[in-house]
């Protein structure tokens, strides 16, 4: 045979990738829909897309229609100027995404010619693949990313073959060091941390695939990513470390040039800066490294374990559902009365549950609403989740505060002044916004008394004068007022409060209130005057 | 052949643990999943428990999973059990069937391949899946013969008006009165017996690998096709 035609069936697999591309968008109206008439601009858009997926991909962040579709507005608002709004550009989006790069979820296989075999043979394709992700741990959405084939297409329109990439880049990058180009070092360093982050990524991808069928993972996609691993493991860390040390000698010396001998110029303080990204990026990559090293030997393994499952799997022979099954039932529709027997086995119900008599003579605990402070049971522990959840909590607090001091200021503004017993009357019963529950109330009640006068104009003036930590979660009494009083307009002229006892043999009794623990309390209160002028 | 008595208490407590999560996986409990798979009388005590319970234990991946033979209605669903969980209330028989055919339709829309695996698709969009089903419908009315129609009104022709009079809404309607609510009740189904994800805002379909493992290892086992002949009504002669 030609020798030229040897790796025949690899180039046919770049071709194949260009060719469904092509393929899935011409002669679809749908561009039409959209402003974009001729060929080239369809073309554009698409890779346009792409990238943006590849950008995603290689930050490790979600890349969802939205995020698309967005993207995709505003490109089109800078660049293109086509006559679509958001939702068109999101319909676009979905488009390119699903029918031109996805196939409609349908596998792509283009037919390469083998000439060893002297067969036509069966080349995978697919451009981007999707995963359900949690966007801000509560919407479930499904985010794209770019496989294999993908970052191949993509890096191939950079015209460079993916293995030399790595190395390309960093001879460039020796080169600036050493010119000192710094500014131009540091876009290189990204380069070669992007490369690391891509093989990473294909690693994953790779044991994605493997999981899911090890059968349509070809021993040569597997042997070509050992081999590029190693390449890139080889000696890298050695050298990666190298030059970080390198580099870190240098920005010692400009920084003691700056503290021992003269200011930095301009130049130099720019080098520093640049030296620093450098440095940053260097260890970042060493990092990449060692997560290459680490999911190297995991997908050794890995493909090991899931073949020796396949053994097993590969003496299955089976039927095929459309033919033996479906085609018949859409003869006969009576074929669906017994479906069931087929579907049951993947199927589980929930077994019946008994009743045990015992639990009537079980000693009954009484159930009360928990405080919010206590149901929240935290099975998996994110750092990031409990701190928002805690703020959360906390902001909820603060908001009973501030109500429970709304309701004594409405009322004390509407009747001018008011004793806590007049108070108490107006409540009809309900203290759910009065009292939250005591603690809070309590200490609303001892704070005014501890203020005695507060003069409204004086608070202003000072918090005008220091500006004040505006994020604060705790209750202050003064800063709460302050507040109301800028939201509500009709307690806007409140100039003082004055709080003080009045010697009233009788206390003010609150019956049925929680307390923080959720126990109900009945509270006597002496009572107070809650005056303003 | 003897069994320790060791052997026979950790058989049990796998089929018991089965019962109740219907599936052990390596992670979750490693002393029991290692239990079954390097002590072959313990493997054997708990198949033979299976056999009593109508069932199937089988290891796929690093999963051992419980299956419920085709006859076992107590841990697998009856057909009134299927009914009242994937129609309203007030649901015919064909709206029963209607459901059983989406389901179907959406088995062979992933699993028509004819490679090593029967996966034939990445993802399927709830769209698709509509219109699939109200093709094959029209499909199916064209195809079957009309005598075999109305013996006792399961047609083609009822499923797809049953399918029509579901009325059609724009995003967001979850009813079951309209043909997005009636496909999301029966995805959302599927999706609690951990058969696929289903993510509602992008209308995205996905497998999950039980499904695909099933379908390979079992539903389209040749070992299985006596279940497509009793389903088509073939009479076995054994």
């Amino acid at each position: 045979m030609v020798s030229f035609l040897n790796n025949f069936p690899k180039r046919m697999k770049y071709v194949g990738s260009y060719a469904f591309l092509f393929r899935n968008s011409m002669s679809k109206t749908t561009w039409k829909q959209y402003g974009f008439e001729d060929f080239y601009e369809q073309t554009n858009m698409i890779f346009i897309v792409l990238l943006f997926i590849m950008e995603q991909s290689l930050k490790d962040e979600p890349c969802t229609m939205d995020d698309i579709g967005g993207f995709i507005d505003m490109v089109n608002m800078s660049s293109f100027k086509k006559p679509i709004s958001y939702e068109e550009c999101k319909e676009l989006g979905d488009f390119i995404v699903n029918v031109i790069l996805g196939n409609q979820g349908k596998v792509m296989y283009f037919r390469g010619y083998d000439f060893q075999d002297e067969e036509y043979k069966n080349i995978h394709i697919s451009f981007i693949n999707n995963k359900p992700v949690y966007i801000d741990d509560e919407v479930r959405r499904t985010s794209y990313y770019l496989t294999d084939d993908g970052y191949n297409l993509m890096l191939s329109t950079l015209e460079m073959e993916s293995n030399m990439l790595l190395t390309i880049h960093e001879m460039i990058f020796k080169l600036h060091i050493e010119k000192a180009s710094y500014d131009k070092a540091v876009d290189d360093i990204k380069n070669i941390f992007n490369q690391l982050r891509i093989q990473y990524q294909r690693i994953r991808e790779a044991m994605r695939k493997i999981r899911q069928n090890a059968l349509s993972y070809s021993v040569l996609d597997y042997k070509i990513l050992l081999e590029e691993n190693l390449e890139t493991i080889g000696d890298t860390s050695k050298k990666f470390s190298g030059y970080r040390d390198n580099i870190r000698e240098r920005v010692r010396e400009l920084e003691e040039k700056d503290i021992n001998i003269q200011k930095l110029d301009k130049d130099d303080n720019k080098n520093l800066v640049n030296l620093k990204i450098i440095e940053n990026y260097l260890s970042r990559a060493l990092d990449e490294h060692q997560q290459i090293l680490k999911t190297h030997f995991e997908l050794k393994s890995l493909y090991t374990k899931e073949l020796e499952d396949l053994s097993q799997m590969t003496l299955i022979k089976r039927f095929n559902l459309r033919n033996e099954l479906y085609d018949k039932v859409l003869e006969n529709p009576n074929n669906l009365r017994n479906i069931e027997y087929l579907l049951r086995p993947l199927l589980n119900q929930e077994a019946d549950k008994t009743y045990n008599i015992n639990k009537s003579v079980e000693i009954q605990k009484p159930i009360r609403a928990k405080p919010k402070d206590e149901d929240e049971e935290i099975l998996e522990f994110d750092d990031e989740q409990w701190k928002e959840e805690r703020i959360a909590r906390q902001r909820e607090k603060l908001k009973q505060y501030n109500r429970s001091l709304m309701v004594i200021l409405t009322y004390a503004h509407e009747n001018n002044g008011i004793s806590l017993k007049d108070l108490k009357e107006n409540m009809n019963e309900d203290y759910s916004e009065l009292i939250p529950n005591v603690e809070i109330f309590k200490e609303i009640v001892i704070e005014l008394l501890r203020n005695a006068d507060i003069d409204i104009e004086e608070l202003k003036k000072e918090r005008s004068e220091h500006i004040v930590e505006t994020s604060t979660l705790e209750f202050q009494l003064n800063e709460s007022i302050l507040d109301l009083i800028d939201i509500n307009h009709n307690l806007e002229n409140i100039k003082k409060i004055s709080t003080y006892r009045i010697g009233d043999e009788e206390p003010v009794v609150f019956e049925n209130v929680s307390s923080s623990t959720g126990k109900i309390k009945r509270i006597y209160c002496s009572n107070i005057y809650f005056d303003l002028n | 052949m003897g069994y320790e008595l060791e052997e026979v208490t950790l058989s049990q407590s796998i089929f018991y643990y089965l019962i109740e999560h219907r599936e052990l996986k390596e992670e979750d409990n490693i002393t029991l999943y290692k239990a079954y798979t390097e002590n072959e009388n313990v493997m054997d005590l708990v198949k033979r428990q299976g056999t009593i319970a109508e069932s199937l234990i089988e290891r796929y991946g690093n999963i051992i999973y419980l299956i419920p033979g085709e006859d076992n209605t107590y841990l697998g669903f009856s057909k009134q059990n299927l009914k009242a969980i994937l129609c309203k209330s007030t649901a015919t028989d064909k709206d029963y069937y209607l459901s059983q055919f989406v389901i179907l339709t959406l088995l062979v829309e992933f699993y028509d391949g004819q490679g090593s695996s029967s996966k034939a698709r990445d993802y399927l969009r709830v769209g698709d899946l509509l219109n699939s089903v109200s093709e094959r419908l029209k499909e199916g009315i064209e195809s079957s013969d009309e005598e075999s129609e109305d013996i006792d009104g399961l047609a083609f022709s009822n499923m797809l008006e049953a399918f029509e009079a579901l009325r059609s809404e724009e995003k967001g309607s979850r009813a079951r009165t309209t043909k997005e609510g009636f496909i999301y009740n029966i995805l959302k189904f599927l999706q609690n017996q951990n058969l696929i994800d289903f993510i509602e805002e992008d209308e995205m379909i996905k497998t999950t690998k039980k499904l695909d493992q099933f379908m390979d290892y079992n539903l389209l086992n040749k070992k299985n096709y006596r279940r497509v002949l009793r389903v088509l009504g073939v009479v076995e002669n054994e």
